[in-house]
């Protein structure tokens, strides 16, 4: 854990700085754009225990913002802007350390940072539940990727138009609304529908977590 | 067959006669519209031209300049008759831009050529099932059809295939000429007007038992499109692909390039009444050395076409009936990339659109200072060609059946843009 | 505890909502209350937030009917990055096994698995993700059972309550890969038509051919035959309970045409219907004797040099493709019937200038625009893949795809394209001549991924890694794993196109973009047909008697009255219940009027010289798109267009003339009644006897001319004009250009 701390601590305050003087998060990602636009310093590629590193984690990273923000969006934004710190410090990153708890850090001033921009909006989270469910969600890391994994066993149980109404409703761009106006049903049916799928795969994850712990 | 509705007393008309088997049929009759149909078209029918830059146009360096920033490039903006400034190759335009507005904000997530020009025609994302309309099918189907004295195809799309009209059949295809007009095999030769009638008899009959033959809808499809063909080889509106007919200087002025003379037969393809003209321009997937091809190829054409076609059509008291839309698949990254290109991006670029009084001279959303990202509302292509929709009027709530039984909504259930319908 | 239960209801209430982003503030307010109140309700918060986070990460990228395998593979691929786990997974799965046969066999599956795992959707991802699935339903599996067959094709699927699922269609596949040891393709290379070397020497089942002479026949082929009876199995058993009945037999003149179109790329001549119309013999005798006449026809290497070259350089003509080189080398292929993984790896390996290989050309034309094509192409033709679209969904999965991009474009990172001048000692004329240059470079590709991020990509095919090392021969690496038979991509992607060419539609819509999104209609009649075409030693002509000879491909494209919903135009999936129509493609109608117009006198045709011909007649209806994946479309099949030049065309005028040694010339010179003309001329168009309708008004237009003409030579002016105008009518008509 120190290591986490001592290698993204200097850098985020740099960043933060420059914010500070009113730039925005895409002027990082110019400068960014500024270095790639230079040849690749050839002699020092991430090392592919980065890459994969970095590869596997993209998912529970999201999950963990996702669960600080409550928006997809809003999480996919963070993501896609950790990941470019990530890739920027890759050198300061070493190398058989715990690489998601060193994302899951830099994430963290990310979402600081997304929540400042966004510090009218009313429907934000209190920072109170942020870090509550920060520390919460980083100690279930295991167990929640778990369930992940029965989840995909329960949608295969689940009946045919329950797994298609949910395939569509998680279609790329799709929400409850536009699934409904496809299938040319009641919002309000389709809500409840999702609910119930949803309520139905939490409780067949339960249950067979429950059962294997028999 | 639903799709298909006589337009007056024409040949489709005649080939429907032919089609109950009646043996023998009078020459005159085959022809006599001749004369019937030689009426003035109207000047109030509304009509769109789609300038479809294939391969992706750059458009940070035409309509949405970004100077200062290291994304800018090497051009500069200048002041235009609008209240936008636009690229300084682009003077002639700038002259006009107070008919026509740009739309800067378009985020549109398809970057791959095929789905970006999918996506843009038809306002859909591929799908496997089914396969969408693209939008100048959707303006023959509902316009071409009500023009009862249109003879040719009622889109046409010039230099270029422009997409499939998907479920709205076979009849409703683009018509695909060259830029200079010229049709292929539209003569009929040396057959005299007896024998081709008696040629369309026999194949009516052929043609009628094979469509009930029980093998889905390609044959009748078939026997559709050939009273389309009919149609256009014995009409006199085929005058209206004759550019060559037209002044040299008007020639001049829209410039010696396929995409000028594109123009210039879009316009006379409007004024006889056509509703859909897709006019192609290539040359835009400009993954190296962008500035250069810009300077100078590209850019002279597009200004001095999009400037002649504007000031002609005003002066013929068509624009307003006209709607002018440009857009290509997506545009392209902000970034320079190492070769002084740039590659696809649909995150954020701009749509031109004027014309069919829709409100002229505005930028209508905007990009970030780096033009990375919309800044605030963003549109996608169902919002532009609901606009379109709105100025030709056509009813946005209109919905398609696919084959499948599928519901389709006009548009993917975009909404007309406020600021332009105004 | 009621308390509880009456909080988590409302906080499930409440997370519905925030779901649908349809949370107020004052719900926000209260939803921190239910989380921060009480661990119960934190750990709700969190499990349900995880959930909806990983349906939206796992089923929108995909939106398939594969999520469910899709996202499986994703788990594993978490799983499986730790090497670690791996291993314990693998003797986990041992030790539970009864049967350490087949455990092994599965372990040892798994590993080759892991060994690629930094891309999740490798190229032909679909079929290592099937892989995976066999996994973890293995693994399930073995926890039940005590043992399993070693060979079983029934057993099963009743595992998953007799659902085709892929984990099990693939994990046949594997039995089927393992348990035959591997034809070496080398010897089976020249196999003649009359074969008995195949490698499945399994009793022949008998065909159930009761509408179709209901003769099994002790044929010539006998692994032909349990090929084609399992072909007609799998799709029998697609419409149980589906109440569709298959369509009937098509009758003689309906197949002849469809075969002659499929296979040799023309519609038969006149005299060759007249002959297969008059045969005596059974039904399955005489069509199975045209299939064979078909395999060795001349135009058989012309139809199929025309289709490949068609999908690997388009059909525009440039100055900077060689296509004549391309041509001479597909022909050489098909004339000698060589192995398809014989042809894919000389095209793929290709070195030098086209002058001297023509498989070269394939990749001189594609080379351009940083070898962007030529990777997108090379995964999209050959492994009916699509990997070029990496731009295509705002999802981060992408990202992984567009890894494989760069993952399969660095093995393109050695080869360059050079041009030079060169004097052609033959014709003492300056050629432009390309050629495929290997250097001995090491780097990687270094790319931007969506985000702006740079990335670096080594060789990774199908999970191998190549060495990275200056001197290894990077596209003979890949070209070696494309098609040394383990990896069934190749022979799938083959598979899948050539079932689209006979039955108008693919197992997969559209055939060259498989994948976990794209599930086929017959998945395990798919794999089958692929495993067995690998053994045969992809043997293209067998696979096409397999499907020729199938009663499948014998029925008639005719709906009946229960298999309407087999419409795979209205956007159905094809049950295969029918053959269904196909519009002839350029080519075919070219050939064909050739063949319907050529003079009964003239015997051969010369189709080598006719060749550039057509190439350029085709130009009219291709765009080049000038993309940088070189992307062109063809604006032909139901255009005005074509209806205009079907009309009116010099084509069409010069096979209507009448002038001398023409068609029309020599059937007015036989001796012969008026009638006999009129129905060859049908024949010769439609490949049938006309209706008596036809002949009817044939007669009555024809008659009521020559009557209204005066003298002797205008008369039989006004019968030769009336046989150009029957002639036309056939040739113009839906029937002509409609493959039936």
């Amino acid at each position: 854990m120190t290591t986490v701390a001592d290698t993204s601590g200097p850098e985020s305050s740099i960043i933060l700085g420059s914010e500070s003087s009113g730039s925005d998060s895409r002027s990082r990602k110019k400068s960014a754009n500024g270095d790639r636009s230079a040849p690749p310093r050839r002699e020092m590629p991430p090392s592919s225990e980065f890459v994969q590193e970095f590869t596997k984690c993209q998912r529970r990273l999201y999950l963990h913002i996702l669960s600080q923000v409550g928006s997809p969006v809003d999480a996919e934004e963070i993501l896609q802007e950790t990941n470019v710190i990530i890739w920027k410090k890759y050198q300061q990153f070493v190398p058989g350390s715990h690489f998601l708890a060193w994302v899951c850090q830099i994430s963290h001033y990310e979402i600081l940072k997304h929540r400042e921009r966004r510090r009218k909006d009313r429907h934000q989270f209190s920072s109170e539940f942020v870090s509550a469910v920060a520390r919460e969600s980083r100690q279930m890391q295991d167990e929640l990727e778990h369930r992940r994994g029965i989840m995909l066993e329960c949608i295969e149980n689940l009946r045919s138009a329950d797994r298609e109404l949910i395939k569509n409703r998680y279609a790329t761009g799709e929400n409850g609304k536009s699934v409904a106006a496809k299938f040319g049903r009641p919002v309000n049916a389709v809500y409840q529908s999702l609910s119930r799928i949803r309520r139905t795969l939490l409780d067949c994850i339960s249950r067979r977590i429950a059962a294997e712990s028999h | 067959m639903s799709l298909i509705i006589p337009k007056g007393m024409s040949r489709r008309h005649f080939l429907n006669h032919v089609a109950t088997g009646v043996a023998t049929f009078p020459a005159l009759q085959f022809l006599s519209h001749l004369q019937a149909n030689a009426q003035q078209v109207k000047k109030n029918q509304k009509a769109c031209i789609l300038m479809w830059m294939g391969g992706g146009p750059p458009t940070i360096d035409i309509w949405d300049l970004k100077p200062g920033s290291k994304n800018g490039g090497e051009f500069k903006p200048i002041s235009t008759a609008g209240d936008l400034q636009i690229s300084e190759h682009m003077p002639e335009t700038a002259k006009v831009m107070n008919e026509l507005s740009v739309v800067r904000s378009m985020s549109t997530r398809e970057a791959d050529h095929g789905r970006g020009r999918y996506f843009m025609h038809t306002s859909y994302v591929p799908n496997p099932t089914v396969v969408h309309p693209t939008f100048g099918s959707i303006a023959s189907y509902e316009l071409g059809e009500q023009r009862k004295d249109l003879e040719i195809p009622a889109f046409v799309s010039v230099g270029g295939p422009s997409e499939s009209s998907g479920f709205l059949g076979m009849t409703n295809a683009p018509f695909v000429v060259s830029s200079n007009g010229q049709i292929q095999n539209a003569s009929m030769g040396g057959v005299t007007e007896q024998r081709l009638n008696q040629r369309l008899t026999m194949l009516a009959e052929i043609e009628s038992s094979f469509i009930k033959s029980k093998r889905g809808e390609t044959p009748l499809s078939h026997k559709e499109v050939y009273s389309k063909a009919v149609n256009l080889m014995t009409s006199p509106q085929m005058e209206a692909f004759k550019v060559d007919q037209e002044k040299p200087e008007v020639k001049e002025a829209y410039g010696d390039n396929s995409f000028g003379q594109g123009l210039l037969l879009a316009r006379r393809l409007v004024e006889t009444g056509v509703p859909f003209v897709e006019v192609n321009m290539g040359g835009w997937d400009l993954h190296s050395g962008v500035f250069n091809a810009l300077r100078t190829n590209q850019l002279p054409q597009l200004d001095r076409g999009i400037a002649a076609l504007t000031n002609d059509l005003k002066q013929r008291g068509l624009l307003e009936h006209t709607v002018l839309v440009w857009m290509g698949e997506f545009a392209r990254t902000p970034r320079i990339n190492q070769d002084v290109g740039r590659d696809h991006w649909a995150n954020s670029w701009s749509v031109m659109v004027g014309g069919g009084g829709l409100k002229g001279g505005q930028a209508i959303g905007e990009t970030d200072a780096d033009g990375t990202s919309v800044v605030g509302k963003s549109y996608v292509p169902g919002d532009i060609w609901s606009t379109v929709a709105h100025a030709l009027g056509i009813p946005l709530d209109k919905v398609y059946t696919s084959k499948n039984g599928r519901p389709m909504k006009i548009t993917n259930g975009g909404t007309a843009i406020a600021e332009l319908i105004g | 505890m009621t308390e509880f239960n009456e909080n988590n209801q409302e906080l499930d209430v409440l997370l519905e909502a925030m779901c649908e982003n349809n949370l107020t503030s004052a719900q926000v307010a209260r939803l921190e209350q239910l989380v921060l109140g009480e661990p119960a309700m934190m750990r709700r918060y969190l499990e349900y937030i995880d959930l909806h986070g990983s349906l939206l990460w796992d089923v929108g990228v995909v939106a398939s009917q594969y999520t469910d395998s899709f996202m499986e593979s994703i788990s594993d691929e978490y799983e499986s990055m730790s090497s670690e786990e791996t291993k314990k997974v693998c003797s986990a799965t041992v030790s539970a096994s009864a049967t350490p046969h087949a455990a092994n066999r599965r372990s040892r599956h798994r590993l080759v698995i892991n060994a690629g795992i930094a891309a999740v959707c490798m190229i032909g991802g679909a079929f290592l993700l099937f892989n995976r699935n066999t996994d973890r339903e293995s693994a399930l599996e073995m926890a039940n059972r005590t043992a399993i067959p070693s060979q079983g094709n029934g057993a099963s699927s009743e595992l998953n309550g007799g659902l085709p699922v892929r984990g099990n269609t693939s994990r046949k596949l594997q039995r089927i890969e393992l348990d035959h040891p591997k034809v070496d393709s080398a010897s089976t290379s020249d196999l003649a038509v009359n074969s008995s070397g195949d490698s499945d020497d399994n009793v022949a089942s008998s065909i159930d051919g009761s509408s179709f002479d209901g003769s099994a026949l002790a044929s010539r082929f006998g692994a032909s035959d349990q090929m084609v009876a399992f072909i007609d199995d799998q799709i029998a058993s697609g419409l149980e309970g589906s109440g569709v009945r298959p369509s009937e037999i098509a009758d003689d003149s309906e197949w002849l045409r469809r075969v002659y179109l499929d296979i040799v790329g023309h519609i038969p001549s006149s005299g060759l219907v007249l002959e297969f119309l008059n045969d005596p013999r059974l039904q399955r005798e005489k069509r199975e004797a045209v299939v064979e006449r078909l395999l060795d026809d001349p135009a058989f290497v012309r139809n199929w040099t025309t289709i490949w070259t068609n999908l690997l350089i388009g059909r525009s003509l440039s100055p900077d493709v060689d296509r004549p080189a391309l041509q001479k080398f597909l022909r050489d292929s098909f004339a000698h019937n060589r192995p398809w993984n014989e042809v894919v790896y000389d095209i793929v390996a290709a070195e030098g200038s086209t002058r001297e290989n023509g498989a070269a050309a394939f990749l001189v034309a594609h080379m351009n625009n940083q070898a962007v094509p030529a990777t997108a192409i090379t995964a999209r033709i050959f492994l009916g893949t699509q990997v070029q679209c990496t731009q295509c969904h705002d999802h981060p999965f992408n990202d992984w795809k567009q890894d494989q991009f760069w993952e399969l474009k660095s093995f393109f990172k050695q080869t360059t394209v050079v041009r030079k001048e060169l004097v052609n000692p033959q014709t003492g004329e300056t050629e432009r001549i390309a050629r495929l240059q290997v250097n001995p470079v090491g780097d990687p590709e270094f790319y931007e991924n969506r985000r702006g991020l740079m990335k670096v990509a080594y060789p990774v095919f199908d999970g191998v890694n190549v060495d990275r090392s200056e001197a290894v021969n990077r596209r003979q690496e890949l070209a070696k794993l494309m098609t040394d038979g383990s990896r069934p991509q190749l022979a799938m992607s083959l598979v899948n196109r050539m079932w689209q060419h006979f039955f108008g539609k693919g197992f997969t819509s559209p055939v060259d973009d498989m994948g976990p999104h794209n599930t086929p209609t017959h998945p395990e009649l798919l794999e089958r047909l692929s495993q067995e075409f690998v053994n045969s030693g992809y043997d293209m002509k067998k696979l096409i008697r397999w499907i020729c000879l199938s009663e499948a491909y014998q029925r008639s494209s005719q709906f009946n009255d229960t298999n309407l919903s087999d419409n795979p135009e209205a956007g159905l999936p094809p049950m295969f219940s029918r053959v269904y129509p196909k519009s002839m493609t350029a080519e075919q109608l070219y050939d064909s009027l050739v063949v319907a117009t050529r003079p009964q006198n003239q015997k051969r045709i010369s189709w080598a010289a006719d060749e550039p011909l057509r190439d350029q007649w085709m130009q009219q209806f291709v765009t080049n798109m000038n993309t940088d994946e070189n992307n062109e479309m063809s604006n032909f099949e139901g255009t005005v267009s074509l209806a205009l030049l079907m009309m009116n065309s010099e084509m069409i005028s010069k096979s209507l003339s009448l002038d001398r040694g023409s068609y029309l010339s020599e059937l007015l010179k036989k001796r012969m009644t008026e009638q006999e003309r009129l129905r060859l001329l049908c024949v010769s168009a439609l490949s049938r006897e006309p209706t008596q309708k036809e002949m009817e008004l044939w007669r009555k237009i024809i008659v009521d001319r020559v009557a209204d003409s005066q003298v002797g030579d205008d008369r039989q002016l006004a019968m030769a004009q009336g046989l150009q105008d029957v002639f036309w009518a056939y040739l113009n008509s839906n029937e002509f250009v409609i493959i039936p």
